[in-house]
């Protein structure tokens, strides 16, 4: 045993640069993993911890933090498998040597496996280390965008997690390769003709392809004929729940079919390349299609990142643009003004606010002096927020609101409730009564199987209440629960102040001089008072999920330094594998630059895959973001679904464009210092790599 | 006339604190024409040699004229157009670029130079013929037995009508017979074209074909015949 671990480091020495290399792609995989938790926790204390009353917003952003960090695992995943996967590979020969000399499969095993924990094992301490200070650095970058985040903090269970899966990934790719470099004969390893290797060809009738050809066929004939965002009695959270399943069911069609698209693409290109690149272009694109699943794997690991760019665009461009911007016309038409205790226009920051019931009630001072202003030239609704779980819309843990008379009285006019079941004048009449009742949307409806006149069992401050169901529809721009006047003992603790207090001007009002009035009080009470108009209501909204994004962005910007970092590694092994055919281009007479077109071009293009599957991943998701959420929850059963998919698709492109250009620039570029030092020297050390190995382990004996 | 013109060529490699001299001193002189077989020792510096003659590598010492052009003097690129236009290589293993058919392998040289395979399609089949492998244009490396693809090195090695065919151990793992073809062919070259070719061999057998013999012994040449 003593000999087999001290043959591991002599392997370990021996190989230092490649060690060094493939230690280095799971650092960057675990740093990157770290650093998304680091980033996390930055996000989340800026919102002050997220806790209580603001479960929502932890609510959503969770779902969207999981998902997106999710996928930045997993690219960090394919990193790591491919550089360790690359390595084992690479070494096949000298395993069957080892094998012809007397090794078991055992022992060969054992060795394989020892060294990816080495290797594995050094990658993530350094990526534990540099985890904090990269995901430190990302929450900073982001004042630049305008959101100030706070400190992030390294978590038990992010290190935890970068671990298992900094070690467990390694072990995983080194155990594939080892098997199969164990199972081959010491012959065929041996045989001098494994350095030409055959092309690898990926066949349409292979069972991955077809799989993820049915797969990705099954479900958009579903998607597109019989769209869940339709169903009837369809509720939150089963959307997002819905979203992610069909998402990461995309995910994998189109991982499944994305060696044999790939293979097609290199085959239609190359004539083209050959015309214009000469040989050079010729031989990138064989050489891409040497090898169909490391070429996946890589392109993968930019395909990743933007898709979510892609995608996430797409969803927060269904929420804005289609849901609110449909459903907030209405809100318009009644255009009056809001007051509140805290910014509403701030974006992200006033989710920490909003829904929080002991920062957002207003002060009583403010309250008495905007009576006075408006007197009789407008209605006033006092409005609470609350809590109350059950009834939470559009998705669960959004506070719902408890209206005063008049703002209820106001619900005679269609324009201002939007009543989709029951009869309007029963609804007035319920929430009039004394006791607890509700409007809510149709999706909490259906998810209690009510309608008009059936009750509900809601948690109110002191314990379950029974609340009738006065009507189904919506009120304002969000599609929110509202509680009755009567409601209030049930809900309000005694002497607290509401939240909002809502100005509706009357017809004869002279709006102009109205608004100027009310805007004073915002100079009267810094700091206590924030008037928002119908106009930055439905902006307060969109504001937020714009500024989400950015966060997103953020955190892509993790995606990307990993794509990039895997790039640079498959570079580096895939030419140091080439030597011999690099120098032999260089013998018959390729100059460097030929070479360097090559290798660089290669690189391109597998930042072009990347680029063309992350687009094909992202758009998807987009349209699924439409077809999986549908318009139910927000009152809107009667929206086009198919239509909607269609037009997010345009804001998931504005997000994305440049990615498209820039994850090929930045290939090429990270490819173009690992080619060049593929070509310096002169054309016989290229010939001889083994040599040139053992020169450098000398070396290093020194 | 001589076309190659080696003089005191030193090549050192510095190996930690050894220095090993794999030249010490070589003069070395080849005619136009002439078909030259290299012999020695292993490690004696036969394929060193035969890589500063091909400008594949620069000596620590000494000068290397081909064709009246010192190669010292020339930059990379200059130097990469020659081993394209004036030089045939052939090695021991390792000659065939994995993705590329015989006849495209064949094709290399004329396809790094900018030229289109068409117009030399009747070119290609020409050497393809000369190797005896019309039959197997279109096969891969991987299709195609040592011998043969030695042969389809050589056909390389002669579609650009180099000046100097250089050949490092072209028969070293091949069996008796197809070793033969492949020193048959050389000579051809040789007789026919007034190719000049230096073969580094270790097989006295293959030797004979050569006009001369040099050995070299130690990096140094111990005696030529
Ligand atoms: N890149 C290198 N680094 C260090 N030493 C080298 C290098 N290349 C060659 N040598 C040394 O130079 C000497 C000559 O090597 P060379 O390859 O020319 O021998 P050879 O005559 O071709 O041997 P063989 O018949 O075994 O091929 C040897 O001692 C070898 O170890
Ligand atoms: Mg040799």
């Amino acid at each position: 045993m003593k000999s087999l671990n001290e043959l591991v480091i002599r392997n370990l020495d021996q190989s230092r640069s490649r060690t060094l290399l493939t230690a280095l792609s799971v650092s960057i995989g675990v740093a990157t993993i770290t650093a998304t938790g680091v980033f996390e926790s930055g996000i989340k204390a800026s919102w002050g911890g997220g806790e209580g009353p603001a479960g929502f917003i932890v609510n959503i952003t969770a779902i969207l933090f999981t998902g997106v960090g999710g996928m930045i695992l997993l690219a960090a995943g394919f990193l790591i498998f491919n550089a360790f996967a690359m390595t084992v590979t690479q070494r096949q020969k000298q395993i069957g040597m080892m094998r012809a000399l007397g090794m078991t499969r055992k022992q060969v095993m054992r060795l394989i496996l020892l060294e990816a924990l080495a290797t594995g094992g050094i990658g993530t301490i350094i990526g534990l280390l540099l985890g904090q200070p990269f995901g430190q650095a990302i929450l900073s970058s982001m004042s630049q965008f305008g959101f100030e985040a706070g400190r992030g903090s390294l978590r038990l269970q992010d290190v935890l997690l970068a671990i298992f899966l900094g070690m467990g990934i390694t072990l995983f790719a080194s155990l594939v390769p080892a098997r199969r470099a164990a199972s081959v004969s010491p012959m065929t390893a041996l045989k001098e003709t494994d350095d030409a290797k055959q092309v690898t060809k990926v066949e349409f009738r292979s069972p991955r392809t077809m799989a993820g050809f049915i797969v990705g066929i099954l479900i958009w004939a579903w998607l597109l004929i019989a769209p869940p965002g339709e169903w009837s009695g369809y509720y939150p959270p089963l959307d997002l729940v819905l979203l992610q399943v069909v998402g990461i069911i995309w995910l994998f069609a189109v991982i499944l079919l994305a060696p044999y698209l790939f293979q097609k693409a290199a085959d239609w290109v190359k004539p083209f390349l050959w015309k214009f690149g000469g040989i050079s272009g010729r031989l990138a694109a064989d050489n891409l299609q040497r090898n169909p699943a490391r070429l996946t794997l890589t392109a993968l690991s930019f395909a990743i990142g933007i898709s979510v760019l892609v995608g996430a665009a797409g969803l927060v461009s269904f929420q804005n643009d289609v849901l609110l911007g449909t459903i907030s016309k209405n809100a318009l038409q009644e255009a009056g003004w809001h007051i509140y205790a805290f910014d509403r226009s701030s974006g992200v920051a006033q989710l920490s606010s909003f829904g929080n019931t002991s920062a957002s009630a207003l002060d009583p001072a403010v309250i008495e002096a905007a009576a006075e202003i408006v007197r009789d030239r407008a209605e006033v609704g006092t409005i609470y927020m609350v809590n109350a779980a059950e009834i939470g819309s559009p998705t669960t843990g959004f506070p719902s609101f408890l209206l005063n008379e008049s703002e209820v009285k106001r619900f005679r006019r269609p324009e201002v409730f939007n009543l989709l079941e029951g009869d309007r004048d029963e609804m007035l009449r319920l929430l009039l009564q004394p006791g607890c009742a509700l409007t809510t949307s149709p999706a909490v409806a259906a998810k209690f199987k009510v309608t008009q006149g059936h009750s509900i069992s809601v948690t109110g401050i002191h314990g379950k209440v029974d609340c009738v169901v006065a009507g189904v529809g919506s009120y304002g721009i969000v599609p929110v629960s509202l509680l009755s006047p009567g409601a209030r003992d049930f809900f309000v603790p005694e002497g607290r102040t509401p939240d909002t207090y809502a100005i509706h001007p009357r017809p004869d009002t002279d709006r102009a001089a109205l608004e100027a009035d009310i805007f004073k009080l915002e100079e009267r009470f810094p700091d206590k008072a924030f008037v928002s108009t119908a106009d930055q209501e439905v902006r307060a909204v969109t504001d937020t999920s714009d500024q989400l994004m950015v966060i997103f962005n953020g955190m892509l910007l993790l995606a990307i330094v990993g794509a990039a970092f895997g790039m640079l590694n498959t570079v580096m092994v895939g030419i140091l594998e080439r030597q011999k055919e690099i120098g032999l281009l260089r013998a018959v007479g390729s100059t460097r630059g030929q070479i360097m077109n090559m290798l660089i071009l290669e690189s391109v293009l597998t930042g072009i895959f990347g680029v063309l599957l992350g687009a094909v991943m992202g758009f998807g998701w987009a349209a699924i973001s439409a077809l999986t959420i549908g318009g139910i929850a927000w009152t809107l059963p009667d929206l086009d679904l198919r239509a909607a998919a269609w037009v997010v698709l345009t804001p998931a492109f504005l997000n994305g464009w440049w990615a498209f250009i820039a994850a090929p620039l930045m290939a090429g570029l990270i490819a173009y210092p690992v080619a060049r030092s593929a070509v310096r020297g002169s054309a016989v050390d290229a010939l001889q790599p083994e040599r040139r190995d053992i020169i450098s382990a000398n070396r290093s004996a020194q | 006339m001589s076309i190659l013109h080696a003089t005191q060529l030193n090549k050192e490699y510095q190996m930690g604190e050894v220095t090993v001299h794999a030249l010490r001193g070589v003069d070395f002189v080849v005619n136009k024409g002439e078909f030259i077989a290299i012999m020695g020792a292993s490690g004696s510096g036969k394929s060193t040699l035969l890589h500063l003659l091909g400008g594949l590598d620069s000596p620590s010492d000494g000068e290397v004229m081909l064709a009246g052009k010192r190669l010292a003097q020339l930059n990379d690129n200059d130097l990469t157009i020659i081993r394209r236009r004036e030089i045939g290589f052939i090695f021991q293993f390792f000659n065939l670029l994995p993705t590329l058919s015989a006849a495209e392998n064949i094709a290399l040289p004329l396809l790094i130079d900018g030229k289109r395979i068409g117009d030399y399609a009747a070119k290609v089949d020409e050497v393809l013929t000369l190797v005896g492998l019309a039959d197997r244009k279109d096969h891969r490396p991987h299709q195609l037995s040592g011998g043969q693809q030695q042969r389809v090195a050589i056909a390389r090695a002669l579609v650009t009508d180099p000046a100097i065919i250089l050949a490092d151990e072209p028969t070293g793992n091949l069996d008796s017979a197809s070793g033969g073809e492949i020193l048959k062919i050389l000579r051809h070259a040789c007789d026919e074209k007034e190719q000049t070719i230096i073969m580094v061999t270790h097989d006295e057998h293959a030797a004979k074909y050569a006009d001369r013999i040099a050995r070299l012994k130690d990096g140094m040449i111990d005696a030529q015949s």
